[in-house]
C-alpha cells in the first residue's frame, strides 16, 4: 500500500511538474538562430535594452552568431547546415529559393500574420529570386526608402555615403591649409608626409570603404553610371575611372599610403590605426555617430586628437551615383524550428513600432518624436552614444535587419551638430538614386551573374596592380591589362544586358 | 571443398582482431573516399545545390562544358603556375630535409639533448595553420618584429613586405611548411633508422668506416623502402602540398589581393567559385582536373620509382 501511495505521489509530481514546464515554456519566448553574416558586424549577442525589448514585444529571442569569414554562409548553404534566420547582403541571390528558404507570403498566409508589405519592396525582392519564374518572395530587403519617402524626409540628413575624416588637430598645427578641392587636399596629405614622416598621411586600410571618398571626387562611387550615351556601365569601364585610379597610384608614389593597407581585410585592423594616431585621414562613411565615436576612441589614446569630416563631396567633385534599393535581407531557412515565431518576429520588425524600437529604443524613454520629423533623444542616449562599444552594450540598436534607410538616418543625425551636418551636406544636390541600378543586377545564378562575379574576383588584385605602379608606363599598363582583362570576361556582354534591364525596371516600377 | 570453407573461415577467426582494423578501416574508406566519388559526375552536369543530392543524377548533362570553362578562364594560366611551383618548391625543400634531420639526429649521442631536440623540432606540428598565420602577421608585417629588427640593426631602408609582395610568397609558404612539419616527419624516418640492425655498424665499424660511410652505405639504403614510400605519397598529394598537404590553408590565410599574383592556386579558387559563388559543378571540375593530375603522378612516380630501385608502393 506503502509503495502504491509513493508510486502516485511521483506520478502526480512528475505530471505536475511536467504542465508547470509547459506553462512556463508558453510564457517564454522562442529562441532561434539567427546568423549574421557580417564579419564586420558590431555585435554578436542579443542582449541590450533595445534586444530584449524587441524580444516582449515580437515573442522570439536570438542565439546569435556572427560570420567568422565570407565564405561561411557558402558552405553552411552547401552542406545543408542553414540556422534558423539569416540576415545577409551576399547570399541573398541563392538564399531566394524554394528549396532553401520559406517564402514570406506564404507564412504571412499560412499564420495569418497582419502584414503586408507594399507592392515596390516586394517586387525589389522578387528580383533576387534564384528562378525567374517563381512568384513567392523570401525576404524584404531593409535600408530602402522610396523617391516619397525622401521627398518628404526631414531636412539635414544625408544619406550613407563615403567620406573621409582627418585630424584636424594636425591640420591645424600645419596653417590650417584650404581643403575645398582635389588638389588642396592632396596638398595637405603632402604636407602631413613631409612633417610627420612616422605617420600614414591617407588609411587605405578599410577594406568596406577603401579609396571610395576619392571615387566620390571623379563620380565614379557606384558600381554602374550611365554613360554621355544614357547606356548603364560598369564604371570601371569610363575615363572618370582611369582618372580616380591614376590619383590613387599618385598617391601611393607620393608615399600617402603603404601597399600593406591593401592587404588589410578587416575594418577593425584598419581603424585601429586611426585610433592609435597612425594616421591623419581614415575613410569611413558619413554619420555624426560615427564621427563622435570616432573622436571618443581615439582621445582615450591621445587627449589632443580631433576627427573632423572632409566634405564627401568636396567643390570639384563629380557627383555620387547612388543604387541604393535596400542591401540586406532576412530569410528563414526551411531548417527552422519555429518558421511562425519567426515570420511574426520578422512583421513586428518591420511594423513602424518594430523599426523605431529597432533604432531609435523605447519611444517615451529613450526618444520622443521632435517638430523636426526626427526622434529627439534622451540624455542618457546622447551621452551613451558617443562611446560606441557603450552604445552596443547598453542600448545595441544594431540589428537594422528591417529598418529603413531614413529610420537608420535619423537615429544618427538628430542630435548631430549642425556644423558637422552642413560639411555632410555640402554639395548634396551632386548626389542623385537610381534604385533601378539594383533593381536590374543579374541574378548571381545566372550568367551575367557568373560574369559579374569573375569581375569581382579578378578586380581586387587587378586593382592593386594598378594602385601600385612605380611609373606612368607601368601605371597606363597595368589600366590596359585591367581593360584587356573586363573585355575577356565579358564586360561589354554585361553593360548591354545592364542598359536593357535598367529600362525594363523603370518602365515597371515607372523611375 | 567443405574442408577448404573451413579452413577458411578459421583462419578469418584466428586473424579476428586483425580483420576488425582491416573491415573498420575499409568501412572508413567506403563511406568517406569511396560513395562521395559518385559526387563526381557533378562535374559534367548543370547542378545546383537546391536540387540536393537528387539532383547530382537527374540534373542535365553538359558534358566536357566546366573543363572547358576551365581551360579557357584568364586565371587558368597563374593558378597552374602557382599550384604547380608552390608544390614542386615544397618537395624539393620538404621532402629531403626531414631525412636530413633524422640522420643528424641520429648521429647525436647525448641523449638528452637529443630528445630535447626532437620534442622541440615536431612540437609545430601541432599549431593550427591559423594560429601560424597570425603569429606571422605579427612577426612579418611591416611593423612587426623582424621588419623593425631589421630596420634597426640598418640592414633594410623600408620595411620589407614579407606578406604583402607577390615575389616573397612561395618562399615564405615554404620556409613556414618547413619549420613546421620537419620535425614531424622526421619521426618516420628515425623510426626507419631505429630498426637496422647494429650488427651492420659494428661490422662497418670494423672495417675502418667513417661516420658520413656509415650514413651513406648503411643508413641510407637500409631505409631507402620507407624513403620510397614517402615519396610516392608526397608525390600523390604532390598539389596539396606534398608531405604536410598545407597548400591550401596556406594560400587562404596568408595570400591577400596585393600578394594574388604568386598566392591564387587551384584549391583556393575552387573554394571561392564553389563555396563563395554556388558553382558547385564547376568547381568539381575543376578540382577533378587536380586530383586526375595527382592520380597519374602517383602512378609515374611509382613506376620511375620500380625502375630506378625496384620499390614501389603498389
Amino acid at each position: 500500500m506503502k509503495r502504491k501511495v509513493l508510486v502516485s505521489m511521483l506520478c502526480a509530481s512528475m505530471i505536475g511538474s511536467m504542465m508547470t514546464g509547459m506553462t512556463v515554456s508558453a510564457d517564454e519566448p522562442v529562441t532561434l538562430d539567427l546568423y549574421l553574416d557580417f564579419t564586420w558586424f558590431p555585435t554578436d549577442s542579443w542582449t541590450g535594452i533595445i534586444p530584449e525589448t524587441l524580444t516582449e514585444n515580437g515573442g522570439v529571442t536570438f542565439d546569435v552568431t556572427r560570420s567568422a569569414d565570407d565564405s561561411q554562409l557558402g558552405l553552411m548553404i552547401a552542406s545543408g547546415d542553414l540556422p534558423d534566420v539569416i540576415f545577409t547582403d551576399k547570399e541573398i541571390d541563392r538564399l531566394s529559393d524554394s528549396n532553401l528558404c520559406y517564402s514570406y507570403d506564404e507564412l504571412i498566409e499560412q499564420y495569418g500574420v497582419d502584414w503586408t508589405p507594399s507592392d515596390d519592396r516586394i517586387a525589389i525582392a522578387r528580383s533576387h529570386n534564384a528562378s525567374a519564374d517563381d512568384e513567392h518572395y523570401y525576404t524584404i530587403i531593409q535600408n530602402y526608402n522610396s523617391a516619397d519617402d525622401w521627398a518628404n524626409a526631414a531636412d539635414g540628413v544625408v544619406p550613407t555615403i563615403p567620406c573621409a575624416y582627418y585630424r584636424k588637430d594636425i591640420w591645424e598645427a600645419l596653417g590650417s591649409p584650404k581643403m575645398d578641392t582635389i588638389e588642396d587636399v592632396i596638398n595637405v596629405l603632402k604636407m602631413v608626409k613631409e612633417q610627420y614622416p612616422d605617420m600614414i598621411p591617407l588609411n587605405g586600410g578599410n577594406p568596406s570603404w577603401r579609396f571610395q571618398a576619392m571615387q566620390v571626387w571623379y563620380g565614379v562611387n557606384g558600381t554602374y553610371i550611365f554613360d554621355e550615351d544614357g547606356n548603364t556601365v560598369l564604371s570601371d569601364t569610363t575615363a572618370d575611372y582611369h582618372d580616380y585610379l591614376k590619383c590613387i597610384n599618385d598617391m601611393y608614389r607620393e608615399g600617402f599610403f603603404p601597399e600593406e593597407d591593401l592587404a588589410i581585410t578587416n575594418e577593425d585592423d584598419a581603424k585601429q590605426l586611426a585610433l592609435n594616431g597612425k594616421c591623419f585621414m581614415y575613410e569611413w562613411c558619413a554619420r555624426p555617430t560615427h564621427l563622435d565615436q570616432l573622436n571618443t576612441s581615439t582621445q582615450q589614446n591621445i587627449p589632443e586628437a580631433e576627427w573632423v569630416p572632409l566634405a564627401p563631396l568636396i567643390d570639384d567633385s563629380k557627383g555620387l551615383v547612388r543604387s541604393n534599393a535596400g542591401w540586406a535581407g532576412v530569410f528563414i531557412s526551411k531548417n527552422c524550428k519555429d518558421p511562425e515565431a519567426a515570420i511574426k518576429m520578422i512583421a513586428y520588425m518591420n511594423s513602424s513600432e518594430g523599426q523605431h524600437l529597432a533604432m531609435w529604443g523605447r519611444e517615451g524613454t529613450d526618444w520622443t518624436l521632435g517638430d523636426n520629423g526626427m526622434p529627439s533623444f534622451s540624455d542618457e542616449w546622447v551621452e551613451t552614444a558617443k562611446d560606441g562599444d557603450k552604445m552596443n552594450t547598453v542600448y545595441n540598436n544594431n540589428y537594422y535587419m528591417c529598418t529603413t534607410e531614413l529610420d537608420e538616418l535619423y537615429a544618427y543625425y538628430s542630435s548631430a551638430d549642425p556644423e558637422i551636418v552642413e560639411i555632410f551636406g555640402k554639395n548634396k544636390d551632386k548626389i542623385t538614386n537610381y534604385p533601378e541600378i539594383a533593381i536590374a543586377q543579374p541574378v548571381s545564378t545566372s550568367d551575367m551573374g557568373i560574369i559579374k562575379a569573375k569581375i569581382d574576383e579578378a578586380k581586387p588584385a587587378e586593382l592593386v596592380k594598378i594602385y601600385t605602379a612605380d611609373s606612368d608606363e607601368a601605371f597606363e599598363e597595368a589600366y590596359q591589362n585591367y581593360m584587356n582583362l573586363l573585355d575577356k570576361i565579358g564586360v561589354q556582354e554585361l553593360n548591354s544586358y545592364m542598359t536593357e534591364k535598367v529600362k525594363e525596371v523603370r518602365e515597371q516600377f515607372g523611375f | 571443398m567443405k574442408t577448404k570453407k573451413k579452413t577458411k573461415w578459421e583462419l578469418f577467426r584466428k586473424q579476428g582482431a586483425l580483420q576488425v582494423f582491416v573491415w573498420m578501416g575499409m568501412i572508413y574508406l567506403i563511406i568517406f573516399n569511396l560513395i562521395p566519388m559518385f559526387g563526381i559526375i557533378m562535374g559534367f552536369k548543370d547542378y545546383s545545390i537546391t536540387s540536393g543530392v537528387k539532383g547530382i543524377f537527374t540534373s542535365p548533362w553538359v558534358g566536357m562544358k566546366w573543363f572547358r570553362e576551365f581551360v579557357t578562364d584568364y586565371k587558368f594560366g597563374t593558378l597552374v603556375r602557382n599550384t604547380v611551383m608552390l608544390s614542386v618548391l615544397k618537395l624539393i625543400f620538404t621532402f629531403p630535409l626531414p631525412i636530413l634531420f633524422a640522420l643528424m639526429i641520429n648521429e647525436i649521442h647525448n641523449y638528452p639533448f637529443k630528445k630535447i631536440l626532437q620534442t622541440c623540432s615536431y612540437l609545430p606540428h601541432f599549431i593550427s595553420w591559423v594560429i601560424i598565420s597570425s603569429i606571422s602577421y605579427q612577426f612579418l608585417s611591416q611593423s612587426g618584429i623582424i621588419n623593425t629588427l631589421l630596420q634597426a640593426l640598418h640592414l633594410t631602408s623600408k620595411p620589407i613586405g614579407f606578406l604583402t609582395e607577390a615575389s616573397k610568397f612561395w618562399g615564405l609558404a615554404v620556409f613556414l611548411d618547413v619549420w613546421k612539419e620537419m620535425g614531424w616527419w622526421t619521426i618516420i624516418f628515425l623510426a626507419a633508422i631505429t630498426g637496422i640492425s647494429q650488427d651492420y655498424y659494428e661490422a662497418a665499424e670494423i672495417d675502418g668506416a667513417s661516420r658520413l660511410q656509415k650514413i651513406w652505405y648503411i643508413t641510407l639504403p637500409c631505409i631507402k623502402s620507407t624513403i620510397v614510400v614517402v615519396l610516392i605519397m608526397t608525390m600523390g598529394n604532390l598539389f596539396g602540398g606534398g608531405l604536410s598537404g598545407s597548400n591550401f590553408e596556406q594560400c587562404y590565410l596568408l595570400g591577400n589581393s596585393v600578394n594574388a599574383a604568386t598566392s591564387d592556386i587551384i584549391q583556393t579558387y575552387v573554394f571561392d567559385v564553389g563555396l563563395s559563388q554556388g558553382r558547385y559543378a564547376y568547381a568539381t571540375a575543376v578540382g577533378l582536373i587536380q586530383s586526375v593530375i595527382s592520380l597519374i603522378l602517383i602512378f609515374v612516380s611509382n613506376f620511375v620509382s620500380k625502375k630506378l630501385t625496384s620499390q614501389g608502393l603498389f
